[in-house]
């Protein structure tokens, strides 16, 4: 019982070019379990998830196979996908929640809409399921006959964390669900989310390019540079001890807020690499403090170390370093 | 961004086509312009090059066998007398009978002037000094005659060819009257009575109505042709019956070129000496015949005959100047309260909308029909340059708003941009900012504009052309289609050549201009065309 | 409610105001100015011929100097201007000698036939066709039909007008060379033999390429919008997601309806004048000519009061359409 990601690779063409925004990527997440993709910005969670729910832009190709509960949803007939799957299964907060729901229908049209879609359920019962939802919610009933324009940022978050509820789908995706909240409502959104998505036993991919974020509400996670995974593992192991340099720098550059400390907040230097381009060795390597000659020619595999996956060269080393 | 480089837009297909278009229209055009004469298609002396409704030489075989033009000398040297070898043309030759003696000479000094001549573009006089002369002396009446025989192998006449005979002449008399006819005979021997001018009476008295008294020693023009019969002896000596008289023209036309054959032209001098002792001395210019065609040159002619491709380039070149100047007028009044409305805000904003408000709220055309008449009315604007000033500057003044306002959003949201700020709080002057930053920005967008606005008021332009409100004095794309809708329903095949020339022209610089401001706008990443 | 009640009475203050202004203008044109430039309004109401018999004119002058009160000042004159223009008195048209109210009422309904039924049938089938464009984005129909628009909105209306004349009716006889000759009685034969062609042309070049191509363009941004991507994840049915799209999409294509609907009867001249219809371009055309300037002025402002109140009326309902701008009434 899980969804798995098996070598995936997404390619976008670009007139005669083709960009590489997601390579090999394999993950899986047991039922009830969390797990958090971080990464910067372009380093390819979007597109990661966008062919989870397929939804793919025309001009990307997909490669792999994406499966839930053994069945491969990516090759089912998109009708099939669309009407069985989505929301009823697999749900979505996606990143663009502020411009998600129609500008000139009321939201509870909007919910009830796909809600009608994929269940027989009476208007009443949709109607119950809805109000419900936006009491466990903090949304007032009246947003039912509300227009999206007439909600704050904060409430239209909201109506689309239910929507992506309605249905006790068994998989929620969260695509960097609070990004355009400003800071009060994104610690509310993130706690709310916690409460109605995690303790709902429910599977959870939260994207975020914040890993602060995840520390406290997912099992595992995911470290993504230029579509490839980094380092994959359980969240407390490596947020207390990462492997992979850029999972220690991700982390280096989070306030350690418990300690009662600041850690010095520094960003990576650089730009991330160009994803038309096929360069040899690793692709952190330019950025990468401590990288040698070695990076640049061969790119790491990923290892098994300590329970985790590791693409660096230098990974046990690390571990030594830092128990040395 | 940097100022405008026009070669970039030869990377989109449809700026490639648009400029290819735009440089073969404009090519017709400016090249038309040292090709066609100066002359005003639309005053007397730029018409009839050929018959009315002639079709154009190069699509005349679809229609048979048009007759051309046929000038009699071919050469305007030849017919205005400047060369002596008009005198062969002719067919001059000194003559010796009874007592008589007739002799021709080229005189280069003496030739016509100050004549009630008016000038057509088949019509020739006041030529100056050039002049063929005849010396008569003797006793006996003579006539002396000078003639050309042309071959006509065309298709008969139809109803819009005539053909035209004048001549210019001056003569002194020691003892004698001089008469001077023109006449017309047809391969079937039939001779037309074309003119009678001189200073006796006629001999036959049923011409005399048609007779001219002409006196000696002066200048004196005379024509004669088949537009208007009634002025020609051969109406009166040819016997109609009254109700064929209204059409005496067109039955002259037609029973004179009845048939292929050698056609005889004549000018006929008759000395009439009233002593043994008598003499003349006759001056001939500006000796002409003309038949005029139904073919002609590249576009044909109008309803008066005058040449369509004089008034395709004419007209073509006034409306490209104009509506460059209008737009340009348009664009910088417009640029201006723009960039001021948009960088500054305030009063000038609010003042620029309040105008384009009360502007926007007129249907257009209907607000600058009123404006011409009343101000045409008002400044009582006769000449047709005031007319052409004061169309251009109602257009300006009513359409400068809205690039106005395209111009001051565009500002606005530059302004707001962080350099700009920067800028700013670097201590540049308002009009450093402007100049440096800002112009910079939206310069594009002006050229944009430009080019958005030149088809738009040639289209204003032309629209008030046609319906006969705005320029009607001299060609302009618009009045040359107002003007063929008169005849459309009565010129012979729908007059296409008329029509379809100024329509196209217009058509296709308002798509190539579009297209090529809109390949600018995507080459600079503008969002908005003009049609949204 | 009472939101509604505010917002209509301040767009009604702002419309009032363009009111005034237009008679404002008016005046000027017909009385101001030429008091400004020395000549008696008065001249321009005489009929011309009258000039001929120096006597008479020189009666009439005066006679109509008083009645006008051209003699009186300035404001006095503009007071009386305003209540004549607001009672729809415009004087005497001096050609048919009859009120000038009289003439616009007998030509009105000519132009109304012949711009209605177009303004409705342009406005679906630009829909259809924009919305068909948007939906193949990019494929050879949407090229072919985006390119029509533009080709279709850069002929100029006149030459179309004129060109299809030429070849319908002056060549096919597919129509009478003067519709004023069959619209002498309203009957429905009639109508559709004088008014066949002229709906069509209208139909193409009254707005109907703008609209087109602002559906197709508005139709393929919403298409792209996130709104539209979230309804396809959710797994709400393609044609119930394109007919949201569709839906959204129509906004500005109402309201750009409209807007032409406010300015039709001033796009009418060549129309009117090709064909011989006997409607206002018609007679604001001969007016021109005739420089009847009674005429002339009162049917322009007849024109522009029209678009007045139809874009009053639009202010009015645009709220209803767009569900949106409610918000924005508060
Ligand atoms: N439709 C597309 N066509 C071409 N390239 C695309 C397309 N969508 C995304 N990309 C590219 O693919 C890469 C990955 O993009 P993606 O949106 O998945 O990143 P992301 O990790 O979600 O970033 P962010 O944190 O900004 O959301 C980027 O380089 C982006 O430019
Ligand atoms: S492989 Fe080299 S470059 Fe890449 S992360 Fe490890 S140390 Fe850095
Ligand atoms: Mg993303």
């Amino acid at each position: 019982m899980s969804l798995e990601l098996d070598r995936v690779n997404i390619y976008y063409s670009l007139g005669r070019a083709e960009l590489r925004a997601v390579s090999d990527v394999t993950l899986n997440v047991n039922r009830g379990e969390s797990l958090g993709i971080i990464g910067e910005t372009g380093s390819g969670k979007t597109t990661l998830v966008s062919s989870i729910v397929r939804t793919l832009p025309e001009n990307a190709r997909f490669e792999g196979r994406i499966s839930l509960d053994g069945a491969d949803i990516h090759s089912m007939p998109l009708k099939e996908f669309r009407k069985n799957i989505s929301w009823s299964k697999i749900s979505i907060i996606p990143q663009y929640s502020m411009n998600a729901l129609n500008p000139v229908k009321k939201i509870g049209e909007q919910l009830g809409l796909i809600a009608s879609e994929h269940t027989n359920w009476s208007t009443q019962e949709i109607a119950e399921r809805i109000y419900n939802l936006f009491k466990e919610l903090g949304l007032p009933p009246e947003t039912y006959f509300k227009l999206p324009d007439e909600l704050s940022g904060g409430q239209k978050q909201r109506v689309i964390i239910a929507s992506a509820l309605l249905l006790e789908p068994d998989v929620v995706i969260a695509d960097e669900p609070t990004t355009a909240l400003d800071v009060i409502n994104q610690a509310k959104v993130i706690s709310l989310i916690k409460r109605s998505v995690k303790e709902r036993g429910k599977t959870m991919l939260y994207i975020t390019h914040d890993i602060a974020v995840v520390a406290g509400i997912t099992d595992k996670m995911v470290t993504m540079y230029a579509g490839k995974v980094m380092e994959y593992g359980s969240t407390r192991k490596m947020f207390r001890e990462p492997l992979h340099p850029y999972t220690m720098l991700l982390i280096n550059s989070v306030p350690d807020i418990r300690r009662g400390r600041v850690k010095k907040l520094s960003y990576i230097p650089g730009e991330p690499p160009d994803l038309i381009k096929r360069e040899k060795g690793c692709s952190f390597a330019k950025r990468c403090p401590i990288a040698r000659d070695i990076c640049r020619l061969q790119e790491p595999e990923l290892k098994n170390i300590d329970g985790r996956l590791v693409s660096c060269h230098f990974a046990e080393e690390t571990v030594t370093l830092r128990q040395g | 961004m940097n100022a405008i480089r026009i070669p970039k837009i030869l990377t989109t297909p449809q700026g490639i086509v648009g400029i290819t278009v735009l440089v073969i229209l404009v090519g017709s055009v400016v090249g038309g312009i040292f090709i066609v004469p100066k002359t005003n298609p639309y005053a007397e002396n730029g018409m009839y090059v050929a018959a009315p409704f002639a079709v154009p030489a190069w699509a005349s075989s679809l229609y048979g066998n048009l007759p051309p033009n046929i000038p009699l000398p071919s050469t305007v040297s030849l017919i205005e007398d400047k060369s002596p070898q008009v005198l062969s043309f002719w067919n001059a030759r000194n003559i010796s009978i009874d007592g008589d003696k007739v002799v021709f000479l080229w005189n280069s000094t003496l030739g016509p002037s100050g004549t009630s001549f008016t000038e057509t573009a088949s019509t020739y006089g006041n030529s100056g000094p050039g002049s063929i002369e005849l010396i008569i002396s003797g006793p006996n009446p003579i006539n002396v005659s000078l003639y050309h025989i042309f071959n006509y192998t065309y298709d008969l006449p139809g109803d819009y060819n005539f053909f035209i005979m004048q001549s210019s002449i001056y003569f002194q008399q020691y003892n004698s009257t001089i008469n001077y006819d023109g006449y017309l005979t047809n391969p079937k021997n039939q001779t037309f009575w074309m003119f009678t001018v001189g200073s006796a009476a006629p001999v036959n008295p049923l011409a005399s109505s048609a007779f001219q008294y002409f006196g000696p020693n002066g200048w004196h023009y005379v024509l004669g042709d088949s537009a208007s019969p009634i002025y020609s002896p051969w109406y009166y000596t040819s016997n109609l019956t009254p109700n064929e008289t209204s059409f005496a023209s067109s039955i002259l036309l037609h029973s004179a070129f009845s048939s292929d054959g050698a056609y005889k032209v004549q000018y006929q001098i008759q000395y009439n000496p009233q002593s043994s002792n008598a003499s003349a001395k006759v001056f001939l210019s500006d000796v002409f015949f003309k038949f005029l065609g139904s073919k002609y040159g590249l576009l044909g002619t109008d309803n008066n005959g005058a040449s369509v491709y004089q008034e395709y380039v004419q007209g073509g070149e006034f409306d490209l100047i104009l509506a460059t100047l209008v737009g340009l007028m348009i664009v910088f009044v417009g640029a201006g309260t723009g960039l001021l409305g948009g960088y500054f805000g305030g009063k000038i904003d609010q003042v620029l909308v309040s105008i384009t408000d009360f502007i926007f709220l007129f249907p257009a055309l209907a607000l600058y029909i009123v404006l011409i008449s009343v101000f045409g009315q008002l400044l009582n604007l006769t000449s047709q340059i005031d007319r052409t000033i004061l169309i251009g500057a109602i257009i300006i003044v009513f359409s400068w708003p809205a690039t106005g306002r395209i111009i001051r959003g565009q500002t606005y949201a530059v302004s707001n941009q962080q350099f700009v700020e920067a800028a700013k709080a670097l201590g540049e002057s308002n009009l450093t900012v402007i100049r440096k930053h800002i112009l910079n920005h939206i310069f594009p967008i002006i050229v944009v504009q430009i080019i958005f606005d030149v088809p738009a008021v040639i289209g204003v332009e032309s629209t008030l052309d046609f319906l006969g409100l705005g320029i009607t004095g001299f060609p302009t794309w618009g009045n040359m289609l107002g003007y063929a809708e008169h005849y459309v329903t009565s010129a012979p095949h729908y007059i296409w050549w008329w029509i379809l020339p100024p329509g196209l022209a217009l058509l296709i610089l308002g798509i190539a201009l579009f297209y090529f401001g809109e390949s600018l706008l995507r080459l600079y990443g503008i969002q908005g065309g003009r049609l949204q | 409610m009472t939101s509604f009640l505010s917002y209509a009475l301040k767009r009604f203050i702002d419309r009032f105001i363009l009111l005034i202004g237009l008679i404002v203008f008016n005046w000027l044109l017909l009385e101001g100015l030429p008091e400004a430039f020395g000549i008696n309004p008065v001249v321009w109401i005489v009929p011309r011929e009258l000039s001929h018999n120096v006597n008479a004119y020189a009666t009439q002058i005066k006679t109509l100097t008083v009645l006008f009160g051209f003699n009186q000042p300035l404001y006095v004159q503009f007071v009386r201007y305003v209540y004549n223009t607001l009672t729809f008195h415009f004087g005497y048209d001096f050609l048919a000698n009859e009120p000038v109210i009289v003439e616009i009422i007998h030509h009105l309904p000519y132009t109304l036939v012949l711009t209605i039924p177009p303004l409705i049938i342009s406005t679906f089938l630009a829909i259809i066709l924009g919305q068909i464009a948007a939906l193949r984005r990019g494929s050879a129909v949407d090229n072919t039909l985006s390119n029509y628009f533009i080709i279709q909105y850069n002929i100029p209306g006149f030459f179309l007008s004129f060109i299809l004349w030429v070849v319908l009716i002056v060549a096919l006889k597919l129509g009478p060379i003067s519709d004023a000759s069959v619209l002498t009685s309203w009957n429905i034969v009639n109508v559709l033999k004088a008014y066949w062609l002229p709906w069509i042309i209208i139909t193409l070049i009254f707005g109907f390429p703008v609209r087109g191509l602002l559906m197709r363009n508005t139709m393929v941004d919403i298409l792209d919008s996130d709104f539209i991507r979230y309804e396809r994840i959710a797994g709400v049915k393609e044609g119930i997601v394109r007919s949201h799209a569709r839906q959204v999409s129509l906004i500005p294509v109402v309201t750009r309806t409209s807007i032409d609907l406010a300015f039709i009867l001033g796009g009418i001249f060549v129309i009117e004048y090709v064909f011989g219809i006997p409607g206002m371009g018609y007679l604001l055309t001969e007016a021109a000519v005739k420089f009847d300037f009674p005429l002339l002025v009162g049917s322009f402002f007849v024109l522009t009061f029209y678009s007045l109140i139809v874009l009053y009326i639009n202010d009015l309902i645009y709220p209803l359409i767009d569900p949106r701008l409610k918000k924005s009434l508060r």
